[in-house]
């Protein structure tokens, strides 16, 4: 390691040995610090513009739950700025469980014939069309979710086979301030180049296919949650909404105590930052504090340590 | 099972018949092994079987094996199989690239080999052929400068006397030539090629052995009427397999041994594998970890079936057909398994091997350690202990041409009673000495260097008048008679100048040596050890010149006059004869020449000897100042009694017995000897020996010195090279027997004990006897050992090569210390084997110490930097990677093992499947990898040149001084083993399970079913997967940040572009992959404020913790290494001030200061002296 070896080898042998003195440690954890807590409190005044409301377990109001059953409940709302997100929320639904997540076919949902071969490997157990619900067989459904009688066989495959799209949500809902609809946009809900890119129609979706890959609904269910209680995106109110007593009606069609869940509808403004969350506002100024008090104990210790504290450490 | 045993009939005595015609049936072509070597292993087809099989011998392959197999089943795996069976596949053809490649340098070396032609001689036809289709009992022509394609007999020569002389360097790596006859009666019968003798002879020879210097074996020559005689075959017959003919224009041999029987194969040791303790305990981490991993599968599946039976039936979403929730956990056991799996590191044991083989290359590389005198680098032959160089406690080192030079001066002679030689000037002060040689040989290239064994000052008048025919005390009368024992001859010794010629002329008489002409002429002195070569040397230029010999006569110049005599045997020296001798018969008087070890000439000579008094003073004298000593002595053989022990030399038995038949014999012949004088011989220490002893010393690492010179002399080196330092206590233990080796050592313990309540270094001092006792006697060895093991430095004088073997072993099986045995002949490769670490110097003496060691030097020097620079840097690297390897591991493995709880204990992998295994092989291996290559505490270097002004200049010199100052005491890091330790391990551990769990949860807690973007979608697997896995890749990366002290630009390039650049790319090639669990999420991922928060926060927050704990362990642990560092930065500024303020500075009290203030309070002393003396 001499310097005679030329250029090459004093660039590869140049070298930095940084020694961390107490003055550049305080330094640091001062302005992560500062940092820290005002990212908090820009965070929580987010937070706090943010409205959110919840109603639990609406598919009590009208059980028992049967398929195609329309119920209706009101709920009192406040000023609700626009956008406003309309999710539900599932339970103790374990969309990540192993069995789950991998049981379908991604070259099926991105518009290709699959083999029977595949099918098998990909979407066990659900495979052919009579492994679906009853109500999955003899229908399709498009694009804007609506349902369209069709005679399938019953032992063709499946199409989307497998037990996430088998197990796909249709509760719809329909939202109305004493009687005149609040229009919900169930379009750009799914994530990005989702639709188009990963779920792709068939040639001849409506004579294979018992629900049109690119409806968004099922795109969203599609992509499983990370935890066993998730909230997917429904449709948006594009307008802001006053107080008073709203309508929800919704067809209850979805059965969630067989699980031992519930089925809860989530009404949320977003901010910059997404939906409300107090952990993260939490957590920002925590750490931001901590920070700080880091620093001053590392100060405090400097002062009272004396020079030969510096002279250690400089 | 592939490999084919040797038969046999191959292992018995063999006959063979010289093969006239060199024809030979096939049956007669099976008795004996073929000349075609192979060392090659494997073929085209066996390579891939047999390869693999080889590979499947390391555990960690079977586990990884096993985990493919796994995986490779459905219903078990949770990953893509691929995923598990690339890394795989990876480390195994990587290993066997490396195999195969190994394997085709074999292959080419054999064919070279194989094919290389040779001359058979076929009914007295030179025919030629190849070395493959060589067999026993062929004739061979060898001619000059070819080697010999077999172990041959040399049947004649082209020199009359039946004389040869071989070079066996590729064998035993000596240069010098060694001679080699045919035996008189063979000479005759085949000297001319044309017309040589057609009778068949017949050889008896022994089993091959692997021994270079000792053939078993008698040769019946035809001595007509069909009758055969049978003569004694010695070494002096053998010529070997890959040695040179030199000097001697053609011979003709008889094939003895042919391939895997010739001895150069049976030398040819397979390498073997050292693994070193930080392995050791690495491997008995892993299998704990693999205990873990059970366990919390175990834990992952009862939870799993505790779930089935509670929800798995009613939760209709999954469609269980054939519900078994038992059957499932089952299952689900052995998908953690496979998931967990990320624990145990397949890459870990890569990672070291690449690792130590850069610090290998570095060690080789440095330019500190390069001897110019012998144009060396260090070298790294055994790469995988690389870290024990750092945990050395006990060095082993031999004397001659390690700690010495091997270089010898002819100082003193005694003659009679007179000592000659006074009037040298004194030199023997080696440091000095060296730096002047050292600055001569700069100036010569170093390849044109000669190296001499001898150095010759020696001046003395009267001698140089006495042997001119002048000065007065030549004429002293001396009146000694020799006569043999029978008393029929007789010779009279009448004056001082005939008793000096008598002894020079047994000095150029009584030795092994030959004469070498170089290129211009001179003529120089060859011989196997450097003390003959200083004397016959010495002889010579006193006017005794030895001008050559054949086998059976010597020729000399004696003060210009020409002289023969016959020379009628000669018994070589060896290590426990510690004697030579030779017969001659000088003018009909027949005289045996002795010179030896003087306790072993003292036993042997006749009783009431003029000079013995006078020159055992002078001796005692001699070996205060290290000199080394041997006593001439001489005896007078009558005709009769020569002929009575030629006799019994020719018919000794041919069988095992013979050697030491032989030793009875000469060792009888040996005695009744006259004493004539003694020589003094000077041993000169080589470059920096004291200045290195003293700082290895100070490093805490344990000397001891085995050699086989007596007490006095081994004390006396000892002491001139700082092993036995002025405030040492020495103890000596040489006692004849066992009883009072007892005793003594009891009077030892009492000395040892007080020393220890005072404080004192010690020293023990061993005679090789006493040793014996001790190593044969368990009770012995213990107490012997209880002390030994802490005394400073321990000498060991007269012993044998198995003893010094015995001495490593007697330490390093009773106090589990990692060892160190440093030597440079071939009396060392017993002890370098032995130890842990060997290292080999390039010596004089061959290069067998070097072929069997781990490592080798150039010069003892070196020791201080490959030990107390790269050892104690290579611990430190290694260690820590370890450590380091566990966390990252660790931080890996935690958010699979809580994620298992939010998925219903199913098995579903957190990490897509190339992530996992991407996180090992790619994505963190490069930093680490550099990080134990280049990282240092301390960066020390001298420099090679000091900077043009003579202030920087100053200063860097300063700098280098007070870094020489310091390193000894920075190896107790490994060598008090800091820092891989059980609790660091836990440590780490617990940092990657905290790490882990912050990193999960907080990512949890901030995405899990929050909307993540301000277009309202929420979070799904995915997201949640990517934002944990780029936190992790962060925080294994700042960690590494955080723990390398040494920045080069390869840290830098891998840990931005080798492992996160990398990791962006592959992010991104992700998010097309069709299929995967990521396919299109990381574009999006990455545009929402929650993945860059989540990475901040987390990045914060550990970043936080290890500040925090690197200050709490700087607070109770002071770091030694931190403060000198501290201290070399702002050297320029304040070294001088740092001088004047260090008593005022109140040492802290800190965990290590009872180790240091002792040693500090030295190197302050000194240090304050150095830089008052700069001032």
């Amino acid at each position: 390691m001499s310097d005679s070896k030329g250029f090459l080898h004093w660039l590869f042998f140049k070298k930095w040995h940084p020694v961390p003195s107490v003055g550049s440690t305080i330094a640091l954890f001062s302005i992560i610090g500062v940092i820290f807590v005002a990212l908090g409190i820009v965070i929580t005044v987010i937070n706090n513009n943010i409205q959110e409301v919840t109603i639990y377990k609406y598919d009590q109001k009208c059980s028992p739950v049967e398929y195609n059953k329309r119920c209706s409940f009101t709920q009192k709302l406040d000023n609700m700025k626009a956008p406003i997100y309309f999710y539900y929320e599932l339970e103790n639904f374990y969309q990540n469980h192993r069995r789950y997540v991998k049981s379908k076919s991604s070259t099926q949902l991105s518009g290709e014939e699959i083999s029977l071969s595949d099918a098998e490997k990909y979407c066990d157990p659900i495979i052919y069309n009579k492994d679906l619900e009853e109500w999955q067989q003899n229908v399709y459904i498009t694009e804007t979710n609506t349902l369209v009688p069709k005679e399938r066989q019953p032992d063709d495959i499946a199409s989307p086979c497998g037990l996430v799209a088998k197990s796909f949500f249709n509760d719809t809902y329909a939202l109305s301030l004493q009687g005149k609809d609040v229009e919900l946009n169930q379009t750009g809900i799914s994530w990005p180049n989702d639709k188009g890119k990963k779920y792709k129609r068939a040639p001849d979706s409506e004579t294979t296919q018992w629900i049109d890959p690119e409806n968004e609904h099922f795109i969203v269910w599609m992509r499983t949650a990370g935890l066993p209680t998730f909230r997917k995106l429904w449709g948006r109110i594009e307008q802001d909404i006053e107080e008073g007593e709203y309508t929800f009606e919704f067809s209850n069609n979805y059965n969630p105590q067989m699980f031992a869940g519930a089925k809860n509808i989530v009404l949320s403004t977003s901010g910059p930052f997404g939906g409300k969350n107090l952990f993260l506002s939490i957590a920002f100024i925590v750490v931001g504090v901590i920070q700080l008090l880091i620093a001053l104990a590392f100060l405090i210790k400097k002062i009272r340590a004396g020079p030969s504290f510096g002279q250690k450490n400089e | 099972m592939f490999w084919s045993k040797r038969p046999e009939t191959f292992n018995t005595p063999r006959q063979i018949v010289g093969n006239f015609k060199c024809e030979r049936t096939l049956q007669e072509l099976e008795e004996f092994p073929s000349n075609f070597i192979k060392t090659s292993r494997y073929n085209v087809v066996t390579f891939l079987p047999k390869s693999l099989l080889l590979q499947f011998t390391r555990y960690a392959n079977i586990y990884f094996l096993c985990i493919a197999i796994i995986q490779c089943i459905p219903v078990l795996s949770t990953l893509n199989p691929f995923s598990a069976i690339a890394p795989l596949v990876f480390v195994l053809g990587l290993s066997m690239a490396r195999e195969g490649w190994e394997d085709y340098g074999r292959h080419v070396s054999d064919n070279e080999v194989n094919s290389t032609e040779c001359i058979i001689l076929k009914t007295r036809v030179p025919t030629i052929s190849t070395w493959a289709e060589l067999s026993v009992g062929d004739y061979v022509l060898v001619k000059k400068d070819e080697s010999f394609p077999a172990d041959l007999i040399v049947l004649s020569s082209s020199i009359q006397s039946g004389a040869c002389y071989i070079e066996t360097s590729s064998l035993d790596g000596e240069k010098n030539l060694k001679p080699k006859s045919a035996i008189l009666e063979s000479q005759e019968l085949y000297k001319e090629i044309e017309t040589y003798c057609e009778d068949a002879i017949r050889v008896e020879a022994q089993v091959p052995t692997q021994n270079l210097y000792e053939l078993d074996a008698s040769l019946f020559l035809p001595i007509g009427n069909g009758q055969q005689k049978k003569f004694q075959l010695t070494a002096k017959q053998l010529l070997l397999r890959g040695a040179f003919l030199r000097n001697t224009e053609w011979i003709i041999g008889l094939v003895v041994y042919t391939g895997q029987d010739t001895k150069i194969m049976r030398n040819a040791d397979a390498s073997r594998v050292k693994s070193s303790e930080i392995e050791r305990i690495m491997n008995i981490l892993i299998l704990g970890i693999l205990v873990v991993q059970i366990t919390l599968s175990i834990i992952t599946a009862s939870f799993s079936s505790a779930w089935l039976h509670n929800y798995g039936g009613d939760s209709w979403y999954l469609e269980y057909t054939d519900f078994q929730p038992n059957l499932l956990s089952f299952y689900a056991f052995f998908s953690y398994i496979l998931l967990y799996n990320t624990m145990i590191p397949i890459s870990l044991i890569v990672s070291l091997e690449f690792v130590k083989v850069f610090q290998a290359y570095f060690i080789e590389q440095d330019e500190e350690m390069y001897v110019a005198q012998r144009n060396k680098f260090a070298k790294v032959q055994t790469t995988t202990i690389n870290e024990e160089l750092g945990q050395v406690e006990y060095i082993f080192s031999d004397k001659t041409g390690t700690l010495t030079c091997n270089q010898m001066e002819f100082k003193y002679c005694i003659i009679g009673n007179v000592l000659y030689g006074k009037e040298q000037s004194n030199t023997n002060n080696p440091v000095y000495n060296v730096d002047l040689k050292r600055q001569q040989t700069t100036k010569v290239h170093p390849e044109s260097e000669v190296f001499q064994h001898s150095v010759f000052n020696f001046q003395d008048a009267e001698l140089s008048a006495i042997l001119k025919g002048e000065g007065s005390t030549g004429d002293m009368p001396i009146n000694l008679n020799i006569a043999s024992q029978d008393g029929k001859q007789k010779v009279t010794l009448s004056k001082q100048r005939n008793l000096i010629e008598e002894y020079f002329f047994l000095l150029s008489s009584a030795h092994e040596c030959i004469i070498q002409y170089d290129k211009n002429q001179n003529a120089s002195y060859q011989g196997p050890s450097p003390d003959e070569i200083t004397l016959v040397d010495a002889a010579a230029r006193l006017g005794f010149q030895f001008t050559g010999a054949s086998a059976s006569e010597q020729n000399f110049k004696i003060l210009g006059k020409e002289k023969k005599v016959k020379l009628l045997k000669s018994f070589e020296f060896d290590s426990n004869r510690k004697r030579m001798s030779v017969i001659i018969n000088d003018n009909g008087v027949i005289k045996l020449y002795i010179k030896g070890a003087d306790n072993i000439i003292k036993d042997r000579l006749l009783p009431d000897q003029l000079f013995l008094n006078e020159i055992i003073n002078y001796l005692d004298d001699f070996s205060k100042i290290g000199l080394r000593c041997l006593l001439m002595a001489t005896r007078v053989l009558s005709h009769e009694e020569y002929q009575e022990f030629d006799h019994a030399y020719n018919n000794l038995p041919d069988n095992e017995t013979r050697a030491s038949e032989l030793e009875k014999l000469t060792s009888n012949l040996e005695r009744q000897l006259t004493l004539l004088g003694a020589s003094a011989v000077e041993d000169k220490l080589q470059p920096l020996v004291p200045e290195t002893i003293a700082d290895l010393l100070k490093a805490n690492i344990k000397v001891w010195m085995l050699t086989g010179d007596k007490l006095e002399t081994a004390e006396n080196i000892a002491k001139s090279c700082r092993l036995i330092q002025g405030d040492f206590t020495v103890m000596r233990l040489a006692v004849p027997s066992v009883e009072e080796c007892k005793k003594k050592l009891g009077d030892i313990q009492d000395t040892y004990d007080l020393c220890i309540k005072e404080n004192r270094k010690k020293s023990i001092v061993v005679e090789g006897s006493s040793l014996q006792f001790v190593i044969d006697n368990e009770d012995l060895a213990q107490a012997f050992v209880s002390m030994a093991k802490d005394c400073e430095s321990i000498v060991c004088c007269r012993v044998t090569p198995k003893q010094k073997a015995d001495v490593v072993r007697l330490i390093k099986d009773r106090l589990n210390k990692i060892t160190l045995a440093i030597g440079d002949g071939a009396n060392d490769v017993n002890m370098i084997q032995a130890a842990h670490i060997g290292v080999g110097l390039y010596g004089n003496e061959g290069m067998r110490a070097v072929q069997s060691s781990d490592f080798a030097l150039g010069e003892f020097r070196c020791l201080w930097r490959l030990l107390l620079v790269h050892g104690h840097w290579n611990y430190i690297r290694i260690a820590e990677m370890v450590l380091y390897f566990f966390y990252k591991n660790m931080i890996f493995t935690v958010p699979q093992f809580f994620f298992s709880y939010f998925c219903a204990f199913s098995g579903q992998s957190y990490f897509d499947d190339w992530y996992i295994t991407f996180y090992n092989l790619i994505f963190t291996a490069l930093p680490l990898i550099m990080r134990g290559t280049f990282d240092q505490d301390i960066n020390y270097r001298q420099y090679c040149q000091y900077d043009q002004k003579e202030e920087v200049a100053n200063v860097q010199r300063k700098q280098e001084q007070y870094l020489r100052l310091k390193f000894p005491s920075l190896y107790y890091v490994g060598q008090n083993k800091t820092i891989f330790t059980i609790p660091n391990y836990m440590l780490w551990a617990f940092n990657g399970l905290v790490h882990g769990m912050i990193i999960f949860f907080f990512v949890l807690w901030i995405t899990d079913y929050e909307i993540v973007q301000n277009t309202g979608e929420s979070s799904s697997l995915a997201p949640f997967s990517l934002t944990v896995y780029s936190c992790i890749i962060l925080i294994a990366d700042l960690k590494i940040a955080i723990h390398t002290k040494f920045w080069t630009w390869f840290n830098f390039i891998s840990i931005t572009f080798l492992s996160i650049l990398l990791y962006i790319i592959y992010v991104i090639i992700s998010n097309f992959w069709p299929g995967t669990m990521m396919e299109y999420t990381p574009f999006t991922m990455v545009g929402t404020p929650h993945f860059w928060l989540s990475i901040i926060l987390i990045g914060a927050i550990i970043g936080g913790l290890e500040a925090i704990q690197a200050e709490i362990i700087r607070e109770f642990f002071t770091d030694p290494a931190t403060e000198i560092l501290n201290k070399v930065k702002v050297f320029e500024h304040n070294l001088n001030k740092w001088v004047e303020n260090q008593e005022k500075i109140a040492r802290q009290d800190s965990f290590w200061a009872g180790i240091y203030k002792q040693k500090e309070a030295v190197d302050e002393q000194e240090l304050v002296r150095f830089s008052g003396s700069q001032q």
